[in-house]
């Protein structure tokens, strides 16, 4: 119990600091406050840290799926899971809270609920000097503060954290009640499957690999998050007849037709424009640290898998590579969030004490001004 | 463990509490169309909103806008002398948007609301229905509008409607049935945003053919976010000459079923 009272405290502290952040950045130049489509009987009433993607779940939570897209460019909210509206629209029913103060608090308790799950996987796996710098540096990120906000960033952690380290202490049905859950959360936790997988043949010993056993025990391990994203899938075909409605939501958002396929040639065109153009370093500064964002950790999660770390360098790889669907990086801040090995691979810096307080010092400042500029309405993230 | 869980609990029944809007008087109207396009913008349409008091003595009144052109704007104060005749300025979100007026006091106000066109100053404005508060459908209550015209003479559209009290129940959950003379042609279960909601196009909306005459009819079937309905919902429905440009509010008919 002792051992989860540093993580729970620090997390409690930071969430005063991240609120106080926000609310007196609500109160600072609100004539800067940017557009945005959001009805005045929400708008009003929604908290500081509930904007942009936020509107998409108090709008499920409030009225549920609405009908399927029909065009391109026509956005739903199929695109978003339900596992997180589902527990806030139980909380708003139960208490008659406001619904965007029910998403911070569902966000808040899972957050609280991840620290002690982070320090445990920390210590397991890198060791108990790791744990403090690897808090640290997960909380002060710059893009952090979404634990906080009406997001599934912190939930979808929680759940994928509980998956992963009740994987290593041999408890197996919590790990794939978590990564059931997860499934249904976020597209990120379909990317458990791969990762439990090969942490489970790497829990197993190399010995064992030989026998069919360790590789059933390891598929056995991979399917409840497919199992939880097929459940949303069913879900849909039920009630709308069309169970990859998700996906066909996903590709109507664009204001264009494209496929995934072409993320990756839409990005490296955006990229190559901002540098020969200049806009790199003059457009946008949070747009140009989505890009610096994407490739740190790309270069996390090979050093994961240069220290043979296999199964977490590649999930910190799969979860920084998705963002490449997109056909844009600018969500990169936010997608590296449930990507904790690479968390835990950068805190090593700690070492270096310094360049360590350069970091955390940096990702402070950066993290009062991500949030400036998000509450503003100036920056989706 | 179990003491840490009391100052959650307590939170969270403390953020779901609310005081209960208290009205400053019996009388309770509800304007439930307002519109304003601002100058230059290509749109016409403005609403005078007139206020007497034929008693005699002063008479505090409150107005809602509801949504209003900005935060601070949702409320309007003013005490009205003996015979006084004054004009609610019209302060509400501007068009395409249309908002609602709710009006407080403590004894009966004369209150004429007209939509005028600035211009076409030999159009009749259009008179806006001044309801009692008691008028709005409640939760199990029906409301029908029948005439929309869509063809070579009429448009018509609707719009679902609510006073300023009603933000924390909404967005409410609706029936809504379409018909054609007898015949049926939808129902369908939706929510509704918890602004007024123009349905400019119905037959485009609803995916039916044009120039079909329609009814409508819309059941509440309650607050959404499983709150308390405080006062409830209107639909109100206008038919638009084309060759004039003459509207007409069309009569909305309640049926009660939460009696």
């Amino acid at each position: 119990m002792r051992r989860f009272r540093y993580p729970i405290l620090l997390g409690l502290g930071w969430l005063v600091w991240i609120w106080a952040v926000a609310l007196i950045s609500e109160q600072v130049w609100p004539w800067m406050m940017g557009p945005h489509n959001w009805s005045y009987d929400v708008s009003r009433r929604a908290t500081a840290l509930t904007r942009w993607d936020s509107g998409w779940y108090v709008a499920i939570v409030e009225s549920g799926y609405q009908n399927p897209p029909t065009r391109v460019a026509e956005q739903t909210n199929h695109a978003f899971f339900p596992l997180y509206p589902l527990i806030v629209r139980a909380i708003v029913k139960a208490t008659k809270m406001e619904t965007s103060v029910a998403g911070n608090i569902v966000s808040a308790l899972a957050l609280l609920g991840t620290l002690p799950l982070l320090a445990q996987f920390t210590r397991r796996n890198f060791g108990e000097d790791e744990v403090k710098p690897a808090l640290w540096l997960f909380l002060l990120f710059p893009t952090s503060f979404f634990f906080a906000s009406v997001y599934t960033e912190s939930l979808v952690l929680f759940l994928s954290l509980l998956a992963v380290v009740a994987l290593q202490e041999k408890k197996p049905v919590v790990s794939a009640a978590g990564a059931y859950l997860a499934g249904l959360t976020r597209i990120s936790g379909i990317l458990l499957a791969p990762y439990l997988f090969l942490l489970s043949l790497e829990e197993s010993g190399r010995d064992e690999l030989k026998k069919p056993r360790t590789w059933i025990k390891a598929l056995v391990a991979a399917l409840p998050p497919l199992a939880g994203f097929g459940t949303f899938c069913l879900y849909y075909w039920k009630r709308f007849g069309d169970p990859f409605l998700f996906f066909t939501a996903q590709h109507n958002w664009a204001d264009a037709p494209k496929t995934v396929w072409d993320g990756p040639r839409l990005i490296w065109e955006a990229v190559v424009t901002d540098i020969t153009t200049g806009r790199i370093l003059t457009k946008s500064p949070a747009r140009t640290l989505e890009g610096f964002f994407f490739v740190l950790f790309i270069g996390l999660s090979l050093y994961l898998i240069v220290k043979k770390r296999f199964s977490h360098g590649a999930y910190s790889g799969m979860t920084t590579g998705i963002i490449l669907a997109s056909g844009t990086l600018e969500s990169t801040g936010r997608y590296v969030l449930p990507a904790f090995p690479a968390f835990v691979a950068l805190s090593r810096l700690h070492t270096r004490p310094i360049l360590w307080a350069l970091i955390l010092t940096g990702c402070a400042a950066a993290q009062v001004f991500y949030v400036f500029v998000f509450v503003h309405w100036l920056w989706a993230g | 463990m179990k003491s840490a869980l009391v100052p959650l609990v307590l939170f969270l029944l403390l953020t779901g509490c609310q005081r209960e809007h208290q009205p400053i008087g019996d009388y309770q109207y509800f304007i439930p169309a307002v519109v304003r396009s601002p100058r230059g913008s290509g749109l016409e349409w403005k609403t005078r909103v007139v206020l007497s008091n034929p008693s005699g003595s002063e008479v505090p009144v409150r107005a809602y806008r509801w949504p209003p052109a900005h935060r601070t704007l949702e409320t309007f104060d003013v005490t009205l002398a003996s015979g006084q005749t004054t004009s609610i300025p019209s302060l509400v979100a501007p068009l395409p948007a249309v908002s609602s007026l709710y009006v407080e006091s403590k004894q009966p106000v004369g209150l004429e609301v007209l939509v005028e066109s600035r211009r076409k100053s030999d159009l009749a404005p259009l008179r806006v229905p001044v309801l009692h508060i008691q008028d709005l459908a409640r939760p199990g209550d029906t409301l029908r509008i029948e005439g929309l015209l869509n063809d070579d003479h009429y448009r018509s559209h609707y719009c679902f409607t609510m006073p300023w009290t009603e933000k924390d129940g909404v967005p409410y959950l609706i029936r809504l049935v379409m018909t054609t003379g007898k015949r049926h042609l939808l129902t369908e279960t939706k929510t509704i945003p918890g602004v007024p909601l123009v349905v400019a196009d119905p037959w485009q909306a609803h995916g039916l053919p044009p120039g079909m005459p329609l009814d409508l009819e819309v059941t509440l079937l309650g607050s959404n976010r499983g709150r308390k309905v405080v006062h409830g919902l209107w639909v109100y429905g206008i038919r638009q000459d084309k060759a004039t440009g003459q509207s007409e509010f069309l009569q909305t008919r309640v049926e009660r079923g939460s009696r």
